[in-house]
């Protein structure tokens, strides 16, 4: 992979610059969709409708947990299409084929990192300190990350077999957030049903950026082993079975 | 079990197994140019594509040593939103060059295209030509060792054509492999060391240029299969008509077999060729969902095939072939058995023919 070095930075500025051309706003759009998202959401959730949040105002509650939610559907519906689109390439050069996804991914990531600076904008205008526990973002960026690779992985590779993979994508990754607690905290949840939450690794790995970023502690430990270990486990598999399928590629795409 | 569903569910199925390329073999050093010529579906581009490795063989293997540049289409990589300039690097690295190496011979890269004004503009604005011109550019400073060359060559204007064969010769007299595949058979014949021609993915010939392409233009008879029935003898409407040349109409094509072995349901099948090597009409027993039933040893048939369409004016080559029930491998194939003309006044395109098919034993 290292030798594909110049050709994944080759390719993700090849998302980064075609996605806004031809636009007045160019890359600011990166910034005002989530922006956008915030002001509705808030809007609704704590005017509309209240959920309680603590001492943590509602739209600060929010964009913690929206900004990696962002990441975690845009780079998975942009990966899962990555191989059909770049089918001109997977049939005429040999490249290694994780490349595509993998590409997709990184290129989100640049805007997840950028709007996590509007995020430190906000939470400055709220008077909300910035804690120590800062120190441990990264790790819960790359436990996050695996995850994602993982999910890419698995489903940009089905996708070249089954279509159908990214027509659901937008349903699916909405479903997602609702059974994510993005929009409300944990505790208002039945404890019947919190069972469904816990179960869904995006739980943790949320809870884990909202106890780094608001409440200044390292994440909650079963938390974090749970999403550790589950990130792992799907970043191995999703490779594994991507590999494993990556030489039909070309002659079914 | 669960498993297993699970993995077949995403490798590829065909209703039909075939084989794009069977029994082919061959070697190229250094400084050698292989050209590939055949007709339509011979199974040249997947040659290239199982080089490139693209395609990995179902059976066999490839070796290469060195950087591959494959010609197959020169601005595969390009994106039209983006400018000359942001193309160069991104196929300059989808061939494999690093950021460094683009850096050094950008500058000459550009000055071999000719774009320098439209360099920094995005290459949806450009011709087919300049898109072209400009991939080319970048795949010869790729310093690629083995050149996979499809058709390219019939783009973009004469001077540039000229640039780009002599940019080739160069190439290969430095040492680069070049495989070329296409119909013009005249490039091929001064470009290439050595040419092979394939039809139906068998190699049908081998070796110096003239030598394969009278081959080619000859349509020598080739006869391939295990032998285990036999294709004796092919005819048009009568058995022993002297007459080749028929009046458009409903024609008869028959051909007799022996089989030597005993043998369950093999599929006949005829296919009639053109005088371009296009294939007008192809049958078979099993698209025609017929059993053939059992045969035993040196038992005697004819088989005839009723075409009930008209087929143009013109000069016709008939293949006939006898393939096991599993349609992977062959009794007797026998190419260009017979050829027969049709005269009269139609012309056009034959539009479903309906062909049936009897057996007598």
């Amino acid at each position: 992979m290292f030798k594909y070095k110049d050709l994944l930075v080759e390719l993700v500025k090849r998302e980064v610059k075609s996605r806004y051309k031809q636009s007045v706003l160019g890359y600011a759009w990166v910034l005002l969709v989530p922006l956008i998202n915030l002001v509705v959401l808030s809007l609704v959730f704590s005017y509309f409708v209240r959920i309680p949040t603590g001492d943590i105002p509602y739209p600060i509650f929010l964009f913690t947990a929206l900004i990696p939610w962002m990441f975690t559907s845009n780079s998975i519906i942009f990966a899962t299409s990555s191989l059909v689109s770049n089918s001109n390439l997977i049939t005429k050069i040999y490249l290694p084929r994780e490349i595509f996804p993998v590409a997709s991914v990184v290129s989100k990531i640049i805007d997840f990192l950028l709007s996590i600076l509007i995020l430190f904008i906000f939470m400055f205008v709220y008077k909300i300190p910035l804690g120590v526990s800062l120190l441990y973002l990264p790790i819960v960026l790359v436990i996050h990350l695996l995850f994602v690779l993982g999910i890419s992985f698995i489903f940009s590779a089905i996708n070249v077999f089954y279509r159908d993979i990214e027509n659901t994508m937008g349903v699916v990754t909405t479903l997602w957030m609702y059974l994510t607690p993005i929009l409300y905290p944990q505790d208002i949840v039945p404890d019947k049903y919190l069972i469904f939450l816990k179960i869904n690794p995006m739980t943790s790995i949320i809870e884990s950026y909202r106890d780094v970023f608001l409440y200044n502690r390292f994440p909650r430990i079963d938390y974090f082993i749970y999403s550790l270990v589950f990130s792992v486990s799907v970043f191995v598999l999703g490779f594994v079975f991507f590999r494993s399928r990556s030489k039909y590629f070309a002659d079914v795409i | 079990m669960l498993k297993e569903a699970l993995i077949d569910a995403f490798k590829p199925s065909f209703y039909e197994h075939f084989w794009s390329l069977k029994d082919v073999s061959f070697d190229l050093q250094k400084g050698c140019a292989l050209g590939i010529v055949g007709p339509n579906g011979s199974g040249k581009s997947t040659i290239l594509k199982i080089i490139a490795g693209v395609m990995s063989p179902t059976k066999g293997s490839v070796k290469v040593t060195g950087r591959i540049a494959p010609l197959i289409e020169l601005a595969a990589g390009f994106h039209p939103e983006l400018t000359g300039r942001e193309n160069v690097y991104l196929n300059g690295t989808i061939l494999g060059m690093t950021k460094k190496e683009i850096d050094e011979k950008f500058e000459s890269i550009v000055n071999f295209s000719g774009l320098k004004e439209y360099i920094d503009t995005p290459v949806k604005h450009y011709s087919t030509g300049m898109y072209m011109r400009l991939g080319f550019a970048v795949v010869v400073h790729s310093n690629a060792e083995i050149f996979l060359v499809d058709e390219i060559l019939a783009v973009g204007d004469a001077e540039f054509q000229k640039k780009c064969v002599k940019k080739m010769r160069e190439f290969k007299d430095n040492g680069a492999i070049i495989i070329f595949v296409s119909h013009d058979l005249k490039t091929v014949s001064e470009f290439c060391d050595e040419v092979i021609y394939l039809d139906k993915g068998r190699l049908l010939s081998r070796g110096a240029p003239k030598k394969v392409i009278e081959d080619y233009h000859n349509k020598k008879i080739i006869r391939w299969g295990d032998g285990e029935m036999s294709i004796e003898e092919v005819w048009v409407n009568k058995k022993n008509g002297r007459n080749n040349v028929f009046k458009a109409g409903d024609i008869k094509l028959s051909f007799s077999v022996k089989s030597k072995e005993n043998v369950k349901d093999p599929v006949f099948g005829i296919s009639i060729k053109n005088d371009k090597d296009e294939e007008v009409l192809a049958a078979n027993t099993h698209w025609n969902k017929q059993k053939t039933g059992e045969f035993s040893r040196n038992q005697e048939i004819v088989v005839t095939f009723d075409i009930s369409n008209r087929l143009p004016s013109g000069t016709y080559w008939v293949t006939p072939a006898i393939a096991h029930s599993n349609l992977l491998d062959n009794y007797d194939w026998r190419s260009n058995m017979l050829s027969f003309t049709v005269s009269g006044e139609t012309s056009g395109l034959v539009l479903t023919p309906q062909v049936s098919i009897t057996i007598d034993q």
